[in-house]
């Protein structure tokens, strides 16, 4: 009888020690962040090429963290569909390599474009440059 | 049971090879190193590390690991473009005594060690990015300046850089502090 007692104590005692403990885990993997050993997208939010009138743009481009992409024209057209990023230098003021974009901006054809993104130290991402076309960052 | 013997003649060599350098103030070497180290001009980055090495009389070698992070997450303390940003190294520093005397001793010492970059962008929390890898070079000067039974303190100066590929950010003056 008194070591069946003891088996339930031992028994009740590892209960309430599991359940805790599995809650302590989740708590403490969660806050355990996620180590990425992939090339990060840097050069993701919306875009804009200005026009040499002051006020338009030629074009809106907003880059999605998951990899789609949504270009508007200035006479209104829209393109939508999928990008990927190849860097040639990677740092986080600086980087360039290139621009895959799955209809172009214009939607006509596939298009590769070298690109460089430039942000400020304390103002964050500034500028994107496709094949010579300096885009202005405009948010996230 | 064939990789064991291995081991276990890696280990006699190693054992060895340490007590050819024996003698006073010599052997193994055992530090927890700390201090700070200015990046990016004049930030700050404090960091903590151990190193376990072999010192003979002249020559001195440790392998050691150290963590700095960084107080301005990618140069500025806005979180703009980082919210978080560290960085590892695993390396090897080679010493040469200086000059010794009873109350201290003095030591040149070179690492070459590999770095790695890590950051916490904004808008993509909880997950940490590698970044700038490659290697970094430190070198500088190592005194001892309070010896006790078991253990001394250490005082050294040093200069940083990374120098494949060549990331200036990381270059800086180096304060480091080693107990044991």
């Amino acid at each position: 009888m008194k070591k069946n007692i003891w088996l339930f104590g031992l028994l009740l005692a590892m209960i309430l020690l599991v359940i805790p403990s599995c809650d302590l885990l989740n708590t403490i993997s969660g806050v355990i962040p996620d180590f990425s050993f992939s090339e990060p997208n840097l050069i993701f939010g919306s875009y804009e090429l200005p026009s040499t009138y002051e006020g338009h743009y030629l074009y809106q481009l907003d880059l999605s963290l998951e990899g789609g992409y949504f270009c508007r024209g200035s006479d209104y057209s829209s393109v939508s569909g999928s990008y990927e990023i190849e860097y040639d230098h990677l740092e986080l003021l600086r980087s360039s390599g290139t621009l895959v974009l799955s209809d172009g901006l214009d939607g006509k054809e596939k298009s590769k474009m070298k690109f460089s993104f430039e942000a400020d130290v304390d103002e964050g991402p500034c500028c994107l440059t496709l094949d010579g076309r300096r885009f202005l960052f405009l948010g996230r | 049971m064939k990789s064991r013997r291995c081991l276990v003649l890696i280990v006699l060599a190693l054992a060895c090879l340490f007590s050819l350098s024996a003698g006073s103030r010599e052997g193994f070497d055992f530090h927890l190193d700390g201090g700070v180290s200015f990046v990016r001009g004049s930030q700050l980055a404090p960091f903590g590390g151990v190193s376990l090495g072999i010192h003979g009389n002249v020559y001195g070698m440790e392998g050691f690991a150290i963590g700095s992070v960084m107080t301005q997450p990618g140069g500025s303390a806005t979180g703009m473009n980082a919210t978080m940003e560290f960085s590892t190294e695993m390396g090897f520093r080679f010493l040469w005594r200086l000059f010794s005397t009873e109350a201290t001793i003095s030591r040149v010492l070179v690492d070459v060690g590999y770095f790695t970059q890590w950051l916490e962008l904004p808008n993509q929390p909880n997950v940490i990015h590698r970044m700038c890898n490659g290697i970094m070079v430190r070198s500088g000067i190592r005194t001892v300046v309070w010896t006790g039974y078991l253990y001394q303190i250490e005082l050294g100066v040093a200069y940083q850089k990374a120098v494949l590929p060549a990331f200036s950010e990381y270059d800086g003056l180096v304060i480091s502090l080693n107990l044991f």
